[in-house]
């Protein structure tokens, strides 16, 4: 290979790599948009977490519109923030599920006492 | 010059001390607040290690940004990313004790569902047991009183000429015995409902017939309540010579006639 091939080869492969990994600001955005979609499957999110949801969603905008304004910290600032507002509603949301099964299974409980007593002095 | 250079020692270290404690941005104190209590308490600290480990990290980076005099939008950046990890790392021991009341809430559920059937299980194996052996007792108490299964239930026909005189309807002493007898067998199956039927041979008027064996079946009830058999499980009616079971013209038929029947009806339901 010549001197000149080497260099070619060398930068060719600079660019590929360029382009196949994504910059850290766009790396951040894609991690935000899965944050933000996974909290939303759950039920009670709007109900636990309404208000962090919407800071997740409102920053991932922001950052997608920073990104595009070329302000590519501003733009992973907003998109680390808007993962961690998401996760934040995520664990909410799934402690709501949880404590109300909680509360589900202490009252069935609670009605299946009150059954097996009334069976218990039923007239036979 | 010694005082002097004290002076100015002074006034160099007070400088730094100035420098120093340029107050810190209050968003890093308020987060680095926030991480010790959630350190310090205990289900925070080992549910959500990962969080916080993070959170600290963000925390040092607050700080040295701020050291580094770097913009208030970057420190406030870390420090805001230092919060949320304590807030998640809050909400993950939170969760987690709600999951683990879930569990064992569920456990009790199931051990109380499980109570509850095998309760209910042993009462229902206590009622057919009594049942069965009312019934067995029931069975074997009226073989020897010669009851005949019908449809309308067990018969048990009494011979009236052992019971009552000649156109009387009191019982005779000599069936009180028998009587008893029909009470205990009948006490055995305290839920069947008892019909007591007075029946009369041709002889005599149709009205006087009547009146005589509703009379005959109303002391045979009687006899059987003072016995112990429920009031309320009997009715009674009387058929005169309605219901002949023989022929009237001979004397052994007029004396199969002349009956009170009585009828444990088969359990309704």
């Amino acid at each position: 290979m010549t001197r000149h091939g080497a260099v070619f080869a060398a930068l060719a492969a600079a660019a590929a790599l360029a382009c196949a990994a994504p910059t850290a600001p766009v790396r951040e955005i894609g991690k935000a948009e899965t944050a933000v979609k996974g909290a939303e499957q759950e039920n009670k999110t709007q109900e636990a977490a309404g208000l962090e949801m919407t800071m997740a969603r409102e920053k991932l905008e922001r950052a997608k519109q920073a990104l595009r304004d070329g302000d590519k910290e501003k733009a992973q600032r907003l998109a680390e923030e808007a993962q961690v507002d998401a996760e934040l509603a995520h664990v909410k949301a799934e402690s709501e599920t949880a404590q109300d099964a909680a509360l589900e299974l202490e009252r069935s409980i609670q009605s299946l006492r009150g059954e097996a007593e009334r069976g218990a002095t039923m007239p036979q | 010059m010694r005082f002097t250079n004290t002076g100015l020692c002074l006034l160099a270290s007070g400088g730094l001390f100035f420098a120093c404690a340029h107050e810190m941005n209050p968003n890093v104190t308020n987060a680095e607040a926030a991480y010790q209590m959630a350190q310090s308490d205990p289900l925070v600290a080992s549910k959500g290690q990962v969080q916080l480990y993070e959170a600290r990290k963000d925390l040092d980076q607050a700080k040295k940004a701020f050291n580094d005099d770097e913009d208030k939008e970057i420190v406030d950046h870390y420090a805001y990313l230092a919060k949320r990890r304590v807030d998640i790392a809050r909400a993950t021991a939170e969760r987690s004790a709600a999951q683990q009341q879930v569990e064992a809430l569920g456990e009790r559920r199931d051990a109380v569902v499980l109570g509850a059937r095998t309760e209910e299980a042993n009462r229902a194996r206590e009622r057919a047991a009594v049942a069965e052996l009312s019934a067995e007792s029931l069975r074997a108490e009226i073989a020897d009183l010669q009851a005949k299964e019908t449809k309308r239930g067990l018969v048990i026909t009494l011979n009236t000429d052992v019971m009552f005189d000649v156109d009387r309807s009191e019982l005779k002493p000599g069936a009180v015995s028998e009587i008893q007898h029909i009470a205990d067998a009948l006490n055995s199956a305290p839920e069947r409902l008892v019909r007591i039927e007075g029946h009369a041979d041709s002889t005599g008027s149709e009205a006087h017939n009547l009146d005589l064996s509703k009379r005959r079946a109303d002391a045979v009830a009687a006899a059987l309540v003072a016995n112990g058999v429920l009031a309320s499980r009997i009715t009674t009616q009387g058929f005169g010579d309605s219901m002949p079971v023989a022929t009237n013209d001979t004397q052994a038929g007029r004396q199969q006639n002349r009956r009170v029947e009585i009828i444990v009806q088969q359990p309704h339901g």
